[in-house]
């Protein structure tokens, strides 16, 4: 082996076991909205001038690292690990009042684990047959990301409210955007808008906390109460293995749904999953079984999906044209200086297709390697440990201050200004209507095309 | 504040008091920004030959640095407004248990008779069986 190779090796694989081992933490604590924990991460990543390899093994393992831990606060405590869990919390709850939370928890880790470990080669392999028409794509990128964009607001849970507020809500965020470049110069803004985006829900709470209007709106009786699953034998001996666990019907279900996610790897990811789970839910006869292959294949989906989501149009156009693309993964994309998108300069160009691969599947299985254990043996002291010394309040003080300085990096005291004025108009929108941050993502990406192409000018 | 009311509210899905998370927020917003500053500043005045974007990175990571400080430095004052609760609430009757879960005795029936046998020593090993089986009989001789 050449020293290059054995150098590429180590970046790879250090740089997934530190992000496994972050988000194996971040996981533990419900809520925690991966685009406001992966996005600011990876892009820490990148912007130190780790090499590519490395920049592609830390996202990808703190997806899969995510994906397989937000199983814990579902199973154990009811509470969903991130937005992506929500669609397993009823099946989850169910079998946690048969006195099964752990095998739930084993389920929904078994079937990550399996999709993670298909889906690097099945996305790669099937971007290489999209790659063809890649120079197709980039030159039609304005009308591609205008009807991606509409389709995705339609899937959104605002329908036709989301579809109606494409083009004003991208008008909006032009007009920030132009504020920005006017102070600033230059091209504007990206990581704000997504921050701004991502935590526009607690943007809308404090302004609601704050007005003595809407306060009660808000207000609780008391302390929170949670119930936390029996003790049940988690795990202390020699464990199973992930396939061992799941039956061939299972098994086939989450390949199924690992090779339908890289088709549709435009599509919302929590939407996709949700529909895997009521089809699986509707062919699968018998509770127990119906609830344990329902939560596996929804697992895998929700792996699948973000695999598919960021390595389909990286190694396909290196262009973010997908939901997740836009916005977990964006740093992989687009992230000035260093990697950018006109004209494309990101991992697109730096690895070849069998590098994303090699790399991909290397960073998942250790990925997987480090969380499955762990998963297995402390899920149940680790939430409760949680849930009894993480207060909500922590972990807003960092998300706030993630916000203020990854936007203040980008843009000074004017980036600050606009991703938080983004967080009010986007989370007041997300909240009223169910314009969700995918829709609006696409609609900042598109407008510039838009508004050149009807208003002309540009 | 031990004298006044708390009020506790509910913000993004989880308890927290106002007056505290007003004082966690601002504190993680300017201890972020604080460190941040003071990493670029040490940074550009140490190494004045480094390229430019990797000072400002390096200095990024001092600020997420501060981010994680404020974190722990709230985690450490503020508590958890929250009961965890470990008892079963009222283990009702197991049938009526699985009743309620939405599951049918003539589905469940049927069902055993076709799930294949992998599943089924899974239920056996979990002490699952006999209730489904206990279930699904039910349904001969309906309840009034």
């Amino acid at each position: 082996m050449s020293v290059d190779l054995v150098q590429s090796l180590a970046w790879c694989l250090g740089a997934a076991s530190l992000a496994t081992l972050m988000f194996i933490i971040i996981g533990l604590i419900p809520g925690t909205s991966e685009t406001a924990t992966i996005a600011p991460a990876t892009l820490v990543v990148v912007l130190l001038g780790c090499p590519p390899e490395a920049t592609l093994s830390f996202c990808l393992a703190a997806v899969a690292t995510k994906h397989l831990v937000h199983a814990v606060p579902t199973a154990i405590l009811g509470l969903p690990g991130d937005n992506m869990a929500i669609p397993m919390l009823e099946p989850s709850a169910k079998l946690r009042a048969l006195g099964l939370p752990h095998v739930a928890l084993q389920k929904m880790v078994s079937g990550g684990v399996v999709a993670l470990l298909l889906s690097v080669p099945i996305s790669v392999g099937f971007a290489t047959l999209l790659a063809p028409f890649g120079a197709f794509v980039k030159s039609w990128v304005g009308p591609i990301f205008a009807v991606v964009g509409l389709a995705l607001a339609f899937t959104s849970p605002g329908r036709w409210a989301s579809v109606a507020l494409f083009l004003p809500y991208g008008v909006i965020m032009q007009a920030l955007n132009g504020a920005a470049v006017k102070v600033n110069g230059g091209p504007g803004l990206t990581i704000s808008f997504m921050l701004g985006m991502a935590l526009g829900p607690m943007f809308v709470d404090l302004l609601m906390a704050l007005s003595p209007t809407a306060r009660a709106r808000l207000t609780v009786d008391g302390p929170r109460r949670i119930w936390l699953a029996p003790e049940a034998k988690m795990w202390s001996g020699r464990l199973p293995t992930p396939w061992s666990v799941l039956t061939v019907r299972q098994l086939l279900y989450v390949l199924l749904s690992t090779i339908v996610s890289a088709v549709t790897f435009t599509f919302t990811a929590i939407g996709m999953t949700f529909l895997v789970g009521s089809v699986t839910q509707a062919r699968v006869k018998g509770l127990y079984n119906k609830l344990t292959t329902s939560l596996s294949t929804m697992n895998a989906t929700s792996e699948s999906t973000y695999i598919a989501e960021i390595l389909v149009p990286l190694v396909a156009f290196g262009l973010p044209l997908s939901p997740i693309a836009l916005t977990v993964a964006l740093p992989l994309f687009n992230a000035p200086p260093v990697y950018g998108t006109a004209p494309v300069n990101n991992i697109h160009t730096l690895l070849t297709p069998l590098q994303v691969g090699v790399y991909g599947t290397l960073s998942v299985i250790a990925a997987c390697a480090l969380t499955y254990p762990l998963v297995m043996r402390y899920a149940r002291s680790a939430s409760a440990w949680v849930m009894r010394n993480v207060a909500q309040e922590a972990v807003l003080a960092m998300f706030a201050g993630l916000l203020v300085v990854l936007s203040f990096y980008e843009g000074g005291a004017i980036g600050v200004a606009v991703a938080v004025s983004v967080g009010i108009a986007g989370g007041a929108l997300n909240k009223l209507v169910g314009f969700n941050i995918a829709a609006q993502m696409m609609s900042y990406f598109a407008a510039s095309w838009l508004m050149s192409t009807l208003f002309g000018g540009g | 504040m031990a004298s006044r009311e708390r009020r506790l509210l509910n913000i993004w899905d989880d308890t927290v008091d106002l007056p505290a998370l007003l004082v966690s927020v601002a504190g993680g917003a300017a201890l972020g920004l604080a460190a941040y500053k003071l990493a670029l500043a040490a940074l550009m005045a140490r190494q004045g030959e480094t390229a430019a974007s990797l000072i400002k990175a390096y200095a990024l990571l001092g600020g997420v640095g501060g981010c994680v400080l404020a974190a722990v430095l709230v985690g450490l004052v503020v508590k958890p407004k929250r009961i965890v609760e470990t008892a079963q609430a009222s283990a009702a009757d197991q049938i009526d248990l699985l009743a309620s879960l939405g599951a049918d005795p003539d589905e469940e029936r049927r069902a055993l008779e076709t799930t294949p046998p992998k599943v089924i020593a899974e239920m056996q090993q979990l002490k699952i069986h006999d209730l489904f089986v206990a279930f699904s009989r039910g349904s001969d001789a309906p309840k009034p």
